[in-house]
């Protein structure tokens, strides 16, 4: 019963993690602009983090090592300083989008300018990391996250063309906007396989001190999961393309964004949509935070444990809370949330190959995981999503400049 | 290998600035976001705070795509249109914030 409880939590953390600032603001882009033709970007991102997260998990339950530990352990801390700068500089520039996101849902409720939020959006965030043990984090803003479903109430409501839908399942060229449509197919990529996510879930598998017993429930977890999630990201899109596209409403800023569920849901279609952005953002931001702490911990061999008191860990307390101050400061002055998270996305999607291809080495590695090594098509799997992210790094410059405006 | 990657920067900058097209496609998206918060305003879908501040944010990246585009060489007939555009979206603002 108590394994049962575990896979329904976890999968709840997972639907309730996915759908966050980047998720909601690339799934709105690609269905504004281009209806459901970019629903094969969501569902490759899915598949890839699906593969990435079983395998992190993995690895974590079998070796008791989080992904940055085996990484500095089998390839050396001068190969470890990369997968280090660039989670930290994604994981920063996320982090500001997601702080920008909080902000703004709280600005579009209240009134007040969003950069007079930033800072009591940080602080409450700073403050459930400092109170809150892991299961706070992991579990609590998960479950608020759930609002998020109201997105797919929505879609299946408005009755789309579910046979244009399935078609966009299937890579395509556009016709026009050529370079806009590679630049959001390369920014939903990075906003469904991002590093935190697979890195933050092999450290709450070591907080939830899983072992081999766990490999089912890690399997179902991420398979049903991110599936959920990847769904609802997709649902997203098919409100977009059936709400702003005839209309001719390109997304320039997140106000836009809001009028999502309103024709479908009403005043409450709102009030859901800020509900969703505000909480999913929190809860990206929480894991964020603490994945950034993470990573530096285990880089330079830090005591880490959120479900320690923060005077145990200092360093580590330290680490998250210099974090979420820096990542507020840029916010203050007012950058606009939706060019961050854009700019994080493609970054975010540029960085993949530093984790991803290692992780090829590292599960396949007997002394880390015994007879849980990869099968050949675990590593067919892991090799294509390898591909996918090598591919993203060699576009994301040449899109980031053609694709952005 | 350095000039050449030089020039392929400058050319991908050239070729990403958007252009007046990208502005005006902007502006009419604005128009179409006001008009589409004002209806759901209406309806009590969306309300007063959220709706001036939609207003606002419309009347702030109109002026902007205007500026821009006032400072580009445009053929008489699109120049016309972007007035028009413009002269629509501010009336649309105009009737929002009454």
């Amino acid at each position: 019963m108590s394994k049962l409880l575990e896979i329904a939590l976890g999968i709840v953390t997972s639907v309730g993690g996915f759908l966050e600032v980047g998720t909601i603001a690339t799934s709105v882009q690609g269905g504004s602009e281009f209806g459901f033709r970019l629903a094969w970007a969501i569902l490759v991102g899915t598949l890839g983090l699906i593969i990435l997260v079983e395998a992190s998990g993995r690895l974590a339950a079998v070796s008791g090592r989080t992904l940055a530990d085996a990484m500095r352990e089998r390839f050396g801390f001068s190969y470890f300083v990369i997968p280090l700068v660039a989670g930290l500089l994604t994981g920063y520039l996320q982090l500001c989008a997601e702080l920008g996101g909080i902000s703004l849902a709280l600005q579009m409720a209240t009134g007040i300018a969003f950069p007079w939020l930033i800072v009591p959006a940080a602080f409450v965030a700073w403050l459930i990391l400092w109170k809150g043990t892991f299961a706070v984090v992991e579990k609590g803003t998960a479950v608020f996250g759930l609002v998020a479903i109201s997105i797919l109430v929505a879609a299946i409501r408005m009755h789309p063309d579910w046979s244009a839908v399935a078609k966009g399942l299937l890579p395509s060229r556009p016709s026009d906007h050529e370079s806009r449509y590679w630049f959001l197919a390369v920014s939903i990529l990075g906003s469904s396989i991002t590093p935190f996510l697979y890195m933050f879930y092999s450290s709450g598998a070591i907080e939830d001190e899983w072992d081999s017993s766990y490999l089912g429930i890690n399997r179902v977890i991420a398979t049903f999961g991110m599936t959920f999630g990847g769904v609802l990201g997709l649902a997203t899109m098919v409100v977009a393309a059936l709400v702003f596209l005839p209309l001719g409403i390109q997304i320039d800023r997140y106000e836009q964004v809001a009028l999502l569920l309103t024709p479908e849901l009403g005043r409450w279609g709102f009030i859901l949509f800020l509900a969703t952005l505000g909480i999913g953002c929190l809860g990206a931001s929480l894991e964020i935070t603490l994945g950034s702490a993470y990573l530096l911990a285990q880089g330079f061999g830090w005591e880490w444990s959120e479900n320690a008191r923060p005077k145990d860990n200092a360093r580590f307390s330290s680490a998250y809370t210099l974090i979420l101050i820096l990542a507020a400061i840029p916010m203050l002055w007012g950058l606009d949330p939706l060019k961050v998270t854009n700019l994080a996305m493609i970054v975010t999607a540029a960085s993949l190959p530093v984790t991803v291809i290692p992780m090829i080495v590292l599960m396949n590695d007997h002394m880390l995981l015994g007879p849980y090594t990869n099968t050949w098509r675990g590593n067919v799997a892991l090799a294509l999503v390898a591909v996918l992210a090598t591919v993203a790094l060699l576009a994301a410059l040449p899109v980031q400049i053609l694709g952005s405006s | 290998m350095r000039p050449l990657l030089v020039v392929l920067l400058v050319g991908l900058c050239a070729c990403g600035s958007g252009g007046p097209e990208k502005e005006i496609e902007r502006i009419q998206s604005w128009a179409a976001t006001v008009r589409l918060a004002l209806a759901e305003h209406a309806r009590g879908a969306a309300p007063d705070v959220y709706t001036r501040d939609v207003l606002e944010a419309a009347r702030t990246a109109v002026a902007k795509s205007k500026q821009q585009l006032d400072q580009a060489p445009l053929p008489d007939s699109t120049r016309a249109t972007v007035d028009r555009v413009t002269r629509a979206v501010d009336s649309l603002i105009a009737r929002g914030t009454r």
